[in-house]
């Protein structure tokens, strides 16, 4: 952020300019990690299955997604006879846009992140609650039953699991003091090592959390608004080509930015956890060092943003479905209270601790 | 509150279950470079090498449980005696039990491994046993 700054265009040129570098960054880091993630997630579940995933396109099927974009770019877009036409173009959209938006809200390291905002944690996960009208909608104007069902249930669960997210959210910011995200994560640097992550004082919250996560990215096993078994595809039944490539894109890449808002908050974000970076011991001089610190501090978010999305991975491997009942009785009666309670520990660490 | 922490703890075990997956070997077989071979294996219906030993004694026709499948026409040879003229499968009906070959009294029929053959014309999937 602070790079970009140093502007030698006038206003008029520099703002869109920097939103317009701000977006390509973004939009090409999705695009490659969604694909990666496809691939990942095919080959690990083939693993966790005793199979060997997909192994035809390219280097042991490491081409398999690109193979299926293009099979999907290709496809002939369908929109059903009594579908409303204006509704139905919208939704995918409106799931896509606000999950996009959010990736430029995650500080990749200590000197980029696209968009720096002081209730940027805020703003990320009430921007993530908006795909759920994009759903709501898709459900609404397919004129198919199994939509409609698809998209009532993710209502449903939208209520459940969005009171744990933000009360978890609290408890991080009771610790930290803000909501900004490079507060938040330079709050956790003052041990100097992994003992300063609030994962330690909060981890009922990171547990509540991640739950709660689990369900907004809608996977196993809170995966019933697109639930295959039970209704075909849920609320994306009618959908195909591009459209349906949006919702699955929007899938994947919300899978892989809540866990690395989950990383940011609870795991240090891009803080090293040795407390020094590598790239510090290397005898180099200072302007080597600096960009090679950027590379660190972002290669350090994703590998923890990593063992989350393998988690979220093996989980699905591991849990079947629950049933519509019980998932909303988990997180009403379980998970809510435990994210209170969760609360309360922190406030008292507070207390007792003074500056965590 | 017991029941919840089992409920927890086997939870983990199913965790380390599936984990325990990722060290073993896949048991996938890599179908076209790779086949199993299996020796009563039901694959394509087939005639014995050699001479034609059929007596069109029509056992096979009336096993068979795809009716219409096999089709038998007799010719008199030159001791006005009833023998074979064609017998004609058309393996599109065809579903591979293997009755056939198994009643068959002079193991004309045999069954083969061939399990994977195709056709863009149907006349091609009709095999002919003439004497
Ligand atoms: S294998 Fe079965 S179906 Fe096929 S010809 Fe023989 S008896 Fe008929
Ligand atoms: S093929 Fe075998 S069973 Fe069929 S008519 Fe000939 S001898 Fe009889």
């Amino acid at each position: 952020m602070n790079y970009f700054n140093i502007s030698y265009f006038p206003d008029y040129v520099y703002i869109p300019l920097y939103y317009l570098i701000g977006f390509i960054v973004v939009a090409v880091l999705m695009l490659f990690v969604v694909l990666f993630l496809v691939l990942l997630e095919r080959k690990l579940l083939g693993f966790f299955t005793v199979r060997v995933g997909p192994n035809r396109v390219g280097f042991h099927g490491a081409l398999q997604t690109v193979a299926d974009a293009i099979k999907l770019l290709f496809k002939e877009d369908i929109i059903p006879l009594k579908a409303d036409k204006l509704l139905f173009t919208l939704s995918p959209i409106l799931v896509f846009a606000p999950i996009m938006t959010v990736w430029a809200y995650i500080p990749f390291n200590g000197f980029f992140a696209v968009q720096n905002s002081v209730v940027g944690s805020l703003i990320f996960l009430s921007l993530l609650s908006f795909p759920i009208l994009g759903i709501l909608f898709a459900g609404i104007s397919s004129a198919n039953k199994y939509s409609l069902l698809g998209s009532l249930r993710a209502c449903a669960q939208t209520l459940c699991y969005e009171l744990p997210i933000f009360i978890s959210l609290l408890s991080v910011v009771i610790l930290s003091g803000s909501l900004d995200l490079n507060d938040i994560v330079s709050a956790q640097s003052i041990n100097n090592n992994c003992f300063g992550w609030f994962i330690i004082p909060s981890l009922l919250g990171f547990i509540t959390f991640y739950i709660s996560s689990v369900a907004m990215m809608n996977r196993v096993p809170f995966d019933f608004p697109e639930a295959e078994s039970e209704f075909v595809g849920g609320y994306h039944t009618e959908y195909s080509g591009m459209k349906f490539a949006m919702f699955f894109l929007a899938e994947y890449a919300s899978m892989f930015i809540l866990c690395a808002f989950m990383a940011t908050i609870f795991l240090g974000g891009f803080l090293s956890p040795f407390g020094k970076y590598i790239s510090d011991f290397l005898p180099l001089s200072d302007l080597i060092k600096t960009p090679l610190i950027f590379i660190e501090q972002f290669f350090w978010l994703i590998l923890k943003t990593m063992v989350l999305v393998v988690a979220v991975i093996w989980t699905r491997a591991t849990l079947p479905r629950l049933r519509i009942d019980r998932s909303l009785e988990f997180f009403w009666k379980l998970i809510l209270p435990l994210s209170i309670l969760n609360i309360f520990i922190v406030c008292l660490i507070k207390l007792f601790m003074g500056a965590r | 509150m017991v029941k919840f922490f089992r409920h927890i703890i086997s939870l983990i075990i199913g965790y380390f279950t599936i984990g325990s997956n990722l060290i073993k070997k896949p048991v996938t077989v890599f179908y076209p470079e790779k086949k199993k071979e299996h020796k009563n294996l039901r694959g394509k219906i087939s005639f014995a090498e050699g001479e034609c030993k059929c007596i069109a004694c029509g056992i096979c026709k009336s096993v068979c449980p795809s009716k219409g499948t096999i089709k038998i026409t007799t010719k008199e040879d030159e001791g006005s005696k009833k023998v074979l003229d064609e017998l004609s499968i058309d393996l599109s009906q065809c579903i591979q039990c293997g009755n056939c070959a198994e009643n068959c009294p002079t193991k004309t029929l045999i069954m083969t491994n061939d399990y994977e053959y195709s056709s863009t014309d149907k006349i091609d999937l009709i095999i002919r046993l003439r004497r």
